[in-house]
């Protein structure tokens, strides 16, 4: 029973690598992850096995900039979106460092440097080169490849066409008051994590070392040839970090010879919970950061 | 240390290949140990001196226990489950009773509620008091063999039973009774392969495929989350997660005993099809089994059982349940949800005890629907312990009458309908095992372990820690 099993798991195998080499199975039919920690994993995946241009430029942040995944059309195909919801640079970094070729130019969001890069999510990508080698040759070993997945998505369809014949079932959206109740209970939430962080010694002692490697990373990248490019998203105003501390970041990064766009204040933007910009507001800031992209290529300086 | 991790597997690997070394085979126990004692402290070292000390204080009872007779052996068995009782009730209810005494603020208070809560304490305690129960009742067989071969023996032999790393975190709860005798050598002849194969596949398969996966739609139930969805998805929500907790769980202990096979050990099943169940009263006896024997065995047979009459059995069985709800965690909410169950099964004793069963299947039918949606509300309790939070749902639940628009929502409609079919389809099969149908399918059932093993490797969910660590 045991080799007849092992004999049908061989099979199925090669049957689904089969199928994802010949592109028979559509990477929108498997996998779209849902939550934060799932979008985060195939958006890696994607960069580490799938995007290959001659030429690319990409973008690390937190879920601050990850937000630009709404407005993703209004972007150059070279230009890779790697923020991470939840996480931050220092994710975006160690991602960057998997794959062969580094990318021209990097676009590092300055919102959140002092979040440590998370072990688990590392260790989900690949924990050694081995598995990461792996993954590179075999598709159906990739977190994006399940095949239960694509019987997910069979099921939501033919739920959505079940709603839409049965139209009495069609409902409305949350009511608004329900959706500002669970809005100001996540911004207290943050509030209340940044109050604790604030509090604890340990925690600046640390927060300090992580701007020191990110400093180390960013001059590491730097004499490797890529232009490092560094920008501000104009959030958080209730919390945000003295004008003091983002005038020292940006005089640093220019005494290094980085590049950085202009800043705009938040008060400027409006967000939906403090942290992260609106759907209309991400639209505008992301015009703004082409045309800043634009007045950097205009000068030549860009890859 | 999770079983689909990958320092696991290398410690298992380690641990089995020089367990079966003809070189090493006077050692087996010794390895066991030492691995046990490594996969224990690998997350926090400094609780292995905890797990050391319950063992050896057991240990200790256990073997004074067997050597002495008359009055003394009460005393010290007596003694013997106050200490396990003090231990846990330290280390895991302090911050709760300090919490709602309001001494918090206190220096002690602040002391208590900074205890860490050592993993696996609910079950080790647990499997002390049935060592030191055991053997005061003269059920570990012959009690005189601890003197025979010493305390150190008795020693090793309890290192063992309370800390074979397959159960020691989330169970089964193991029986002294049951598994000293089992401490022989092995032999690598001995090892039954395929049920070791049947038992890690189907394991495996539902914590990491279908577990793992549920989780990452069930997450919806978190407050505040809930307060945005409608009726239908606060349902479907409710049935996944009823769905992630069995397979999370019953994958846990399918691993465990396949692991424990693989060494020659023999545990006991901890779930039999529990959502097929047409009572309360036969839902406990096919869910977390080991827990439920555990607690007729030394709680409600101790209380009286049903031999004081009508009331005093629906009282034991309430007493019994509501202690059994606070086992599972620190917060009043598990006492909330097993004073459910003790009343369910209470009521349904004096349903019995005036209406006989029926035997029509219709009847039947409705009464597993009626378990199961019983069951499935009070682990609401369990994914919320704010109580509050937990009304709040209930109250959501009619207060969004209206079906799903956005696609996030019937996405994960559609995919906790997928990933919660294995379960079905586990119990269904159940059903159908008498069947000439199923007799068939039988036949090529090594076609659904390999799709099984494949979707292990292609289709797992992100890893999570086993919800029954916590307790």
């Amino acid at each position: 029973m045991i080799k007849k099993s092992l004999i049908a798991f061989f099979l199925f195998f090669l049957l689904l690598e089969g199928f994802l080499r010949k592109d028979l199975l559509n990477d929108e039919w498997l996998r779209s992850g849902q939550n934060n920690w799932s979008i985060n994993i195939l958006n890696s995946q994607n960069y580490l096995y799938k995007y290959d241009l001659a030429h690319f430029n990409c973008m690390i942040g937190s879920s601050i900039s990850a937000r630009f995944n709404i407005v993703k059309e209004m972007f150059p195909p070279e230009i890779f979106m790697l923020p991470f919801n939840g996480l931050s640079v220092h994710d975006g970094l160690n991602i960057l460092y998997r794959k062969e070729r580094l990318p021209d130019t990097l676009f590092v969001e300055t919102n959140v440097l002092d979040r440590p890069a998370n072990a688990e999510f590392a260790s989900t990508i690949g924990s050694n080169k081995w598995e990461e080698k792996l993954k590179y040759y075999v598709s159906s070993l990739r977190e994006a490849h399940g095949p239960l997945d694509l019987a997910s998505q069979v099921t939501t369809s033919a739920i959505i066409v079940f709603r839409n014949k049965f139209g009495f079932l069609g409902g409305d959206l949350p009511n608004k008051a329900a959706m500002d109740m669970v809005r100001e209970i996540e911004v207290e939430k943050q509030n209340q994590e940044r109050k604790k962080q604030s509090q604890d010694k340990t925690f600046t002692h640390k927060a300090n070392d992580l701007e020191n490697e990110f400093w180390s990373q960013m001059d590491n990248l730097h004499q490797k040839g890529v232009v490092i490019v560094l920008f501000n998203m104009p959030v958080d105003c209730r919390n945000e970090k003295s004008e003091t501390y983002y005038n020292n970041l940006y005089a640093k990064a220019k005494s290094k010879g980085f590049l950085v766009f202009d800043r705009v204040h938040c008060q400027d933007y409006a967000t939906t919970d403090g942290t992260h910009l609106s759907g209309k507001e991400i639209e505008r800031y992301a015009h703004f950061f082409l045309a800043q992209r634009a007045k950097l290529n205009g000068s030549a300086v860009l890859n | 240390m999770l079983f689909n991790s990958q320092e696991f597997l290398w410690l298992f690997f380690g641990t089995f290949l020089l367990y079966y070394l003809p070189f090493f085979s006077s050692y087996q126990v010794k390895i066991l140990i030492l691995s046990s004692f490594f996969f224990y402290a690998y997350g926090q070292p400094v609780l292995l001196a905890l797990l050391l000390f319950s063992i050896t204080m057991n240990a200790y009872i256990s073997y004074v226990i067997a050597n002495h007779e008359g009055v003394k052996r009460k005393f010290l068995s007596t003694m013997g489950v106050v200490a396990n009782l003090v231990v846990i009730v330290f280390f895991k209810y302090s911050g709760m009773l300090t919490h709602t005494f309001g001494f918090e603020d206190s220096g002690i208070g602040h002391f208590l509620m900074m205890l860490p809560l050592p993993l696996g304490i609910s079950f080790f305690t647990f499997e002390g008091i049935t060592l030191v129960v055991d053997v005061y009742k003269g059920h570990y067989g012959d009690s005189k063999n601890f003197s025979q071969k010493g305390f150190k023996d008795h020693l090793s032999k309890t290192m063992l039973f309370v800390s074979f790393f397959p159960h020691l975190i989330a169970g089964p709860i193991l029986k002294a009774n049951e598994f000293y005798p089992q401490i022989v050598s092995k032999k690598w002849s001995g090892i039954h392969w395929e049920k070791a194969f049947r038992q890690l596949v189907v394991g495996y398969f539902l914590k990491v495929v279908v577990a793992d996966n549920l989780k990452d739609y069930t997450y919806w139930i978190d407050y505040p989350n809930f307060m945005l969805l409608s009726t239908t998805s606060l349902l479907v929500m409710l049935f996944g997660y009823s769905m992630q907790i069995f397979s999370d769980f019953a994958g846990y202990s399918l691993i465990a005993l396949g692991l424990a096979t693989l060494f020659g050990y023999e545990l006991k099943g901890n779930f039999n099809f529990p959502y097929i169940s047409t009572s309360f009263g036969e839902f406990w006896r096919r869910w977390h089994i080991s827990l439920s024997t555990f607690l007729k065995e030394y709680l409600y047979f101790p209380l009286g059982g049903n031999r004081k009459g009508k009331l005093r059995t629906y009282f034991n069985l309430f007493v019994t349940m509501f202690l059994g709800g606070l086992w599972h965690g620190a917060a009043w909410s598990y006492a909330v949800w097993g004073t459910a169950h003790g009343l369910f099964l209470a009521l349904e004793r004096l349903k019995n005890d005036y209406l006989p069963t029926s035997k029509i299947p219709f009847v039947q039918f409705m009464g597993g629907i009626l378990v199961f949606t019983g069951v499935t509300f009070a682990w609401l309790l369990f994914k919320l312990p704010d109580f509050s939070h937990a009304v709040l749902y209930l109250q959501n639940l009619s207060a969004n009458i209206r079906f799903e628009t956005t696609y996030d929502q019937l996405k994960s409609i559609g995919s906790i309908t997928v990933y919660s079919f294995p379960v079905v389809a586990y119990h269904v099969r159940y059903l159908l095992c008498e069947k000439e149908f199923y007799q068939k399918v039988k036949k090529i059932e090594w076609v659904l372990f390999g799709l099984m093993l494949l979707l292990i490797f292609v289709n797992a969910g992100t890893k999570a820690d086993f919800i029954y660590f916590q307790f």
